[in-house]
């Protein structure tokens, strides 16, 4: 279960109290499978597997929950297909072209046929709370997905201001302050990625992967002006990733010594292994987190 | 979103003997006509198939308004010289008006140096420094918008109780913030020169948008619970924004 991606979101201590009883509320909104002809649902489901019935799991200040949405698998080229055979049968027996209403008509009927028939696929989103710092991280890279969980989570506790990360510090600018003078904060080292673009539309882009990031290559590129807006990183020997100008972070890894420790320890099952992780990577996390509150001045939302 | 191939400029004759040239652009979403005034100049647009008489009718109609519009414009316009590498210059940068300069640096960077902005590009300063520049100036001008965002946001979220869900800042040809259907707030990149409070207004502006989705009386009454000032920096946007965003086309380019 460890996460792959983060999408962060912040969250102010008031909101935070509004945390109270969240599994009872996210029971209201437990998913459930697609009926006959629905196209998709979406709703909670345990982070033990969907069969399990908590909805979530608690470590300390911090609740690991599961968003989850079951999409019909019914492709466009499938339902054009079946429309423009009906309608060939129609016009043929009509002698005459059909209009669009009774198009529209046949759509939905086309539809309505093999909707029933279509598989369903679950696709299912980790995400978690951390109630005294105000974090709320998605398992994901995409913004997309991140804000469909936010806003279930939202439809689940009624209001939840929870707030996309707007730092005081560019990204862009401080990453690239970083790789020109290979000035990094304390704690964290080069990766061996990154990306490099002019900014505004339309400019020139670079991307590498396995390259050393203090080579001449790299130098070259940022004298003509180019800027970091993804950057490979390794945070204090425990943790590597890939950081980009909105502070998502990819590829995570957690590095030998962070795994070794949890070696250590036998699991006796499933959950106490979930456990385990969960306990393991959000303390790693928040250690990571405060201090890109440091670099990059992240204020959490104040309260009224 | 333009047509292809499908604009020209029109001459319109005005009653004191100007003639005033109006980019016309037919645009398949339009659906009547619509006369527009920026930094850039005239525009009218309409809908694809409309007669040229009537597009022609509709611009005589308004000529006195277009002519009183331009007036105003090329009077804020009178200023700036177009950014040139090398040579200082200077910009409005948060409402205030600031020196910017030129020096070698091994690295092209934006650096503030007391109240004086400082690109410091490798030399020789020529086209590509000014590309150079201009992108890292593209980048500042983010930054700058982003600190104070960051904390308006932290202080109004939670007294709104919603929050957005992204924010993007780029430059906008006429709006200077709009929030879409999900919940992303778009900011022009000029505000980075308007003063803080013409900004906050227009971040308050788009998050009460997020209660309340139109411009009714119930919109305001929330804008005024959250900034009550917010007339004063409307009026300001209103009356100078136009040569802030003129000003900001010359500093990151077109």
């Amino acid at each position: 279960m460890w996460f792959r991606n983060l999408t962060l979101f912040r969250f102010s201590k008031s909101a935070a109290k509004t945390l109270k009883g969240l599994e009872a509320k996210l029971d209201k909104h437990r998913l459930r499978p697609c009926g006959p002809i629905e196209l998709a649902t979406q709703g909670f489901i345990s982070p033990h597997g969907r069969d399990e019935d908590v909805l979530l799991h608690e470590v300390g200040v911090f609740s690991l929950l599961t968003a989850a949405r079951e999409d019909k698998l019914l492709p466009n080229s499938v339902v054009s297909d079946e429309l423009g055979a009906r309608l060939r049968k129609m016009t043929e027996k009509a002698g005459k072209p059909v209009g669009s209403r009774e198009r529209k008509r046949l759509k939905d009927e086309v539809l309505t046929d093999l909707l029933p028939r279509a598989f369903t696929r679950l696709s299912k989103r980790n995400a978690y709370l951390d109630t005294e710092s105000g974090w709320l991280v998605i398992d994901t890279a995409s913004r997309k997905v991140a804000e469909a969980a936010v806003s279930l989570i939202r439809e689940a506790l009624g209001s939840f201001p929870a707030a996309p990360l707007v730092p005081d510090e560019s990204p862009r600018v401080l990453m690239t302050d970083w790789l020109a003078r290979g000035r990094l904060p304390a704690k964290l080292a080069l990766g061996d990625e990154c990306e490099l673009r002019d900014s505004g539309d339309g400019g020139a882009a670079v991307r590498c992967r396995r390259q050393d990031l203090e080579s001449d290559e790299i130098r070259e590129h940022l004298k003509s002006g180019k800027q970091v807006f993804q950057l490979g990183l390794v945070f204090d020997e425990r943790l590597s990733f890939s950081l980009d100008e909105d502070l998502v972070v990819r590829k995570l890894r957690f590095l030998d010594q962070v795994q070794n420790e949890l070696g250590d320890t036998e699991a006796e099952s499933a959950v106490a292994e979930l456990d385990a992780r969960f306990a393991l990577m959000s303390l790693e996390l928040r250690r990571l987190f405060d201090n890109l509150q440091e670099w990059f001045g992240l204020p959490r939302p104040m309260d009224k | 979103m333009t047509s292809s191939g499908a604009s020209n400029y029109l001459e319109l004759s005005t009653p004191t003997g100007d003639t005033i040239k109006v980019l016309r652009q037919a645009h398949p979403r339009a659906r009547r006509l619509r006369l527009t005034v920026t930094s850039g100049g005239a525009r009218v647009s309409y809908p694809e198939g409309t007669h040229p008489a009537q597009v022609f009718a509709f611009l005589r109609k308004h000529a006195n308004w277009l002519e009183r519009k331009l007036d105003e414009l090329q009077l804020d316009q009178a200023g700036p010289p177009p950014l040139r590498a090398g040579v200082p210059t200077l910009i409005p940068l948060r409402g205030e008006t600031t020196r910017l300069s030129w020096r070698d640096g091994a690295y092209p960077q934006v650096e503030v140096d007391g109240e004086r902005l400082v690109l410091s590009v490798p030399k020789p300063h020529n086209q590509r420094a000014l590309v150079a520049a201009r992108s890292l100036l593209h980048s500042f001008l983010q930054a700058q918008i982003r600190r104070d965002v960051s904390r308006i946001l932290a202080r109004h979220i939670d007294e709104l109780g919603r929050a957005p869900s992204g924010v993007r800042i780029k430059p906008l040809k006429s709006l200077w913030g709009s929030l879409d259907s999900r919940d992303r707030i778009t900011l022009d990149l000029a505000l980075a020169l308007a003063p803080p409070d013409a900004l906050k207004y227009v971040v308050v502006h788009e998050l009460c948008h997020l209660r309340v989705r139109d411009h009714s009386p119930r919109f305001w009454n929330q804008v005024a619970a959250l900034y009550p000032e917010w007339r004063d920096q409307r009026d300001w946007l209103k009356t100078r924004g136009h040569a802030l965003k003129a000003e900001l086309a010359r500093l990151i380019g077109p």
